[in-house]
């Protein structure tokens, strides 16, 4: 079974500092836009490693789209945080990595890339999807997924909460205030 | 034993408000500033390590060079700059640690964590009044890696750890400009330059520990605040903050020293009262909010006109 709400891609910027192209692409990612971007990647002469991410659906065979092109791993989103570390950890000086597939999976790889310590121009991303999907409760410290309201009481701890717009990468979640008689704090360090 | 200060840096130069970059060479470059409170202040930092770690330690795995730097630099300013308090003795990396004004001694090798009874940001914030913040610097940009909050003005080191400078000060109601010219300023502080500024707000209740995450326990003070508890109930808190490049990791060390005074010790000192009327009175009502005074603002205005 395959997804019908497909996402369009446009091509990537291949930087001239690029020595490898590791591709991520999720269920949602067009065919085409993939197949056109893996076909740029090979022109470059440089190694290229497509991994793909099971994000909801399970995918189709990708020989059936893209021929010869080997899949390197299929990763589940779920369990990105396991064996990621390595993978780009043993990558070569120079790689850079393409992330065409949704804001959550694209967060995850991106902070997991940035934590070993690639750099904003070795990461490039055409993500799509909700681009906030889980509240912090500032109360308990429990992630929630968010809902179309954005004042919920926390399953965890009861307390009343807003989701802000105020964004954690390391948490992948949006700050959720205390509200206390409709009122709200909001504070910044040292401004 | 020598008296422990008094101090409280008023910062409003001015009659009327104006956000600026009012950073200034550290002069002399010590960090560490030590007043009265603080056995009380210690005492509570202490607490609340004990009690609630969670909320008041964060590091991540990557900063623990940087970590040992600001241990080896405040050990040293602390006995250098008051030796009557503080000692510090090094044979090679066995180091000895003194602290005389709580009767304590701490042998352990440096960059050993395991010879610290807590990581060595922890550790040496836990001797000092003043909270410990390491931002790390790659990419053209700082990241808050690691630190040590006990004595926060309503923000949470649990929710902002790893965010990046513009991530953790947004939404600035007030001069983008001016954010981005701080953060390029701070990203060519060098070794052995430190820089200080002053920044103030304003708050309902005597109190240092002004999580986001007990707002319902100090947040509904503000909005039952009556004229007659002005004077006591509402306090002027003024931070002090240094930042100094640690030169191996080549990150940013920020130390916050919070002060509070209360209104109605404020007014002893006229020329205090009349800048601080003034201030409020010009105030844009964007800088009242993010100041956390926008409740209460006029009632405080009330109270220091009769001191003008």
């Amino acid at each position: 079974m395959t997804n019908p709400s497909r996402q369009p891609l446009t091509k990537f910027q291949v930087k001239s500092h690029c020595r490898k192209h590791v591709l991520f692409t999720g269920t949602d990612a067009m065919d085409e836009g993939v197949a056109a971007i893996l076909s740029e990647f090979t022109a470059t002469e440089f190694p290229v490693e497509w991994n793909r991410i099971e994000e909801h659906f399970p995918l189709s065979n990708p020989s059936e789209v893209f021929g010869q092109m080997p899949v390197a791993h299929t990763w589940r989103h779920a369990s990105l945080d396991c064996g990621l570390h390595s993978y780009l950890r043993n990558q070569p000086i120079g790689t850079c990595l393409y992330l065409a597939c949704s804001w959550s999976s694209a967060r995850s790889i991106e902070r997991i890339a940035r934590e070993i310590g690639y750099g904003s121009d070795e990461i490039q991303i055409q993500a799509y999807g909700q681009r906030y999907t889980q509240v912090f409760c500032i109360s308990c410290y429990h992630i929630h997924p968010l809902t179309d309201s954005s004042v919920l009481t926390c399953p965890n701890c009861g307390k009343t909460i807003e989701a802000s717009d105020v964004y954690s990468r390391h948490l992948d979640a949006v700050l959720g205030y205390i509200m206390v008689d409709n009122h709200l704090e909001k504070g910044t360090p040292s401004c | 034993m020598k008296t422990l200060q008094q101090r409280f840096p008023f910062p409003l130069e001015e009659d009327q408000f104006r956000y600026s970059n009012n950073l200034k060479p550290l002069n002399p470059p010590c960090c560490i500033q030590l007043t009265q409170e603080y056995p009380d202040e210690v005492a509570e930092k202490r607490r609340l390590l004990e009690t609630h770690s969670e909320r008041c330690f964060k590091a991540l795995p990557q900063t623990s060079l940087a970590q040992w730097e600001v241990v080896d630099l405040m050990t040293h300013q602390l006995s250098v700059t008051y030796p009557e308090y503080f000692a510090l003795d090094k044979d090679g990396d066995s180091w000895v640690f003194q602290n005389h004004l709580l009767g304590e001694t701490y042998a352990f090798t440096f960059g050993v964590d395991s010879t610290l009874p807590l990581a060595p940001l922890n550790w040496i914030g836990s001797h000092v009044q003043e909270d410990l913040i390491i931002m790390t610097q790659r990419d053209e940009e700082l990241y808050l890696d690691a630190g040590q909050l006990c004595f926060p003005s309503a923000w949470s080191i649990a929710f902002d750890l790893g965010m990046a400078f513009h991530e953790i000060h947004q939404p600035v109601p007030w001069n983008l400009e001016l954010a981005e010219k701080i953060r390029r300023f701070l990203l060519r502080v060098e070794a052995g330059q430190p820089w200080t500024r002053l920044n103030w707000a304003m708050h309902v209740g005597k109190r240092l520990h002004l999580a986001p995450e007990t707002f319902d326990e100090w947040g509904p003070a503000r909005y039952t605040l009556t004229p007659d508890k002005v004077g006591n109930e509402v306090q002027f808190r003024v931070e002090e903050q240094c930042v100094a490049r640690l030169p191996g990791s080549q990150s940013l060390l920020f130390t916050i020293h919070t002060y509070l005074i209360s209104l109605a010790e404020l007014v002893n000192h006229r020329e205090w009262a009349h800048k601080l009327y003034h201030v409020l009175a010009t105030l844009p009502d964007s800088v009242a909010r993010y100041k956390g005074l926008a409740v209460y603002r006029q009632q405080v205005i009330d109270y220091l006109e009769k001191y003008q």
